[in-house]
């Protein structure tokens, strides 16, 4: 049975609109867990075989990554890692990625290294994030995973933009894959400059990528800047729009204003209209990019830490098709037979739900 | 008294007064958690560890040990309360079913207590005396002997 999950549009009286899409929910499939996974798992990636869709992901309890067949479910294969020793990958794996048959990239944020993985956890190289002479941290999250080229690794570079005032740094940064050098990609937009003594909640320095391998590009999504930048195949870096109309450009917060405590920044960063994950689903040639209106400051009062969601729509040359109204998990994998979405459910602490998609557009 | 003796009583009166009403909000916060799930007996000891699920890593990580590894020995004088456990399976896997299951530990799986006060990226261990807190000790990368104070502290 379909049905249609969601069909509205943004905007107020007066506005200019985008156009309304739907997204049309088709099924849902349930992957039985073992005793040892739940379902909040570090990364997700789909490795659409010949065979089937196989649907890989992290679980951070035991360092194992797991796949399932998304066709049917059943669970296909597990691969243990050792945190310790000559093949160990560490204790914080914020992605990977399954290339081949018999090679898996691994991100290690404390190691601060790009491990290369055979099937049966073995170590077969690996990278170093870090410069002896620059200080850096980078990141890979399941909002920007692992992008390489043939020379290079581009990564987040951790770098905050809590409180730029009359300098950029990097926000994207580039370590050779000889482990020759690193080097600035991009760095945060202009509309992360704050006036004054002003400062952005910390999850807004947060820089969100999607890759477009028939392009080779790379795309990135800054929660305060309408446009996405593009690094091309040619290391080129362009902009183009892709925001809601009339999006409201917000202040940094003042000293005052600027909380002293985790709860009180996440309140604070509610309050600010942003946009968050860019996806491209290579097999419909379109992008999603995920957008989140501010929580109005009555609900923030009551402690009601939600935010309305919507995502834009776009074809492969950025021209915006409109916005679809679609809530929950950003955890969105692509396939043949449409978009999935990773449930996270703690009351079903035995079963991974996922529900597919189709588009009504 | 001099300038300095009474600057520096000032300062210290100052220090103190915020302490105090520093633990004054946490406690009156445990309190409200202990009224929303019933767990009347979490001030009963002499020592309570509240335990948040995300935060400081290695912080957490250092208090899971000590209670995977010592703190049943402690048990009578001990009280732990995980605190924001959004999935008791999460718990159960690295803790431990026999763990989760002892007495002494208290799981706020409604997230009553993760609030105000309490909503901290790093574990805290409170010092009870006949349910006032007598000292609040952070486990945090500034505050690394903590664990190892409350250790001495539980083996007197």
């Amino acid at each position: 049975m379909l049905f249609i999950v969601s069909c509205t549009s943004q905007g107020s009286a007066g506005d200019e609109f985008l156009a309304p899409l739907a997204l049309i929910e088709t099924d849902e499939i349930d992957l039985v867990l073992d005793k040892e996974t739940t379902s909040n798992n570090s990364f997700y990636q789909l490795i659409d075989t010949d065979s089937m869709p196989l649907l890989a992901f992290f679980n951070p309890l035991n360092s194992a990554i797991y796949m399932y067949n998304l066709d049917n479910g059943k669970f296909k294969k597990r691969i243990d890692f050792a945190k310790e020793g000559p093949n160990g990958i560490g204790d914080r794996i914020t992605s990977f990625n399954v290339i081949s048959k018999d090679s898996i990239l691994i991100h290690s944020y404390y190691k601060r290294k790009i491990f290369f993985m055979n099937w049966q956890a073995e170590a077969k190289g690996e990278l170093k994030l870090y410069s002896e002479t620059v200080e850096i941290a980078p990141q890979t999250s399941r909002g920007a995973g692992l992008v390489w080229d043939d020379s290079w690794f581009y990564l987040a570079s951790g770098n905050s933009c809590l409180k730029l005032k009359d300098f950029q740094p990097a926000s994207i940064i580039k370590v050779s894959r000889d482990g020759s050098g690193i080097e600035e990609v991009v760095s945060f937009p202009d509309s992360y400059l704050v006036q004054n003594k002003g400062y952005w909640p910390k999850k807004l320095c947060d820089v969100f990528s999607a890759y477009n391998p028939e392009k080779k590009s790379i795309i990135y999504s800054f929660p305060l800047e309408e446009k996405i930048i593009v690094v091309n195949e040619k290391g080129g870096v362009e902009e183009f729009d892709f925001g809601i109309p009339n999006f409201e450009k917000q202040k940094g917060l003042s000293p005052s204003e600027y909380p002293g405590d985790p709860f009180a920044e996440f309140k604070a960063f509610l309050g600010y209209s942003r946009f968050a994950n860019i996806y491209y689903d290579p097999y419909r040639k379109v992008y999603l990019r995920s957008f989140y209106k501010k929580t109005p400051t009555e609900m923030l009062e009551e402690n009601k830490l939600v935010s309305e969601k919507s995502m834009i729509a776009a074809n492969d040359d950025f021209e915006v098709l409109g916005e679809v109204d679609f809530q929950g998990t950003e955890n969105l994998v692509f396939g043949k037979k449409g978009l999935y979405q990773i449930l996270f459910d703690n009351n079903v602490e035995d079963t991974l739900k996922i529900k597919r998609y189709e588009y009504g557009f | 008294m001099g300038f300095r003796s009474v600057l520096s009583l000032s300062l210290l009166i100052v220090v103190l007064t915020s302490c105090q009403s520093e633990n004054a909000r946490i406690l009156e916060t445990v309190k409200e958690g202990m009224d929303a799930t019933g767990f009347q007996s979490l001030l009963d000891k002499d020592y309570l560890i509240v335990l948040p699920r995300t935060g400081c890593t290695g912080c957490i990580g250092s208090v899971e040990e000590f209670l995977m590894s010592d703190s049943r020995n402690y048990s009578s004088k001990l009280n732990v309360l995980l605190t924001d456990v959004v999935s008791l399976k999460t718990a159960r896997i690295k803790l431990g079913e026999e763990l989760i299951s002892s007495e002494y530990i208290f799981i706020d799986k409604n997230s009553d207590f993760y609030k105000g006060a309490l909503m901290s990226l790093y574990p805290l261990i409170i010092y009870l005396e006949k349910d006032e807190i007598e000292l609040v000790e952070e486990v945090s990368p500034k505050n690394s002997q903590a664990l190892d104070n409350l250790f001495f502290a539980l083996s007197e």
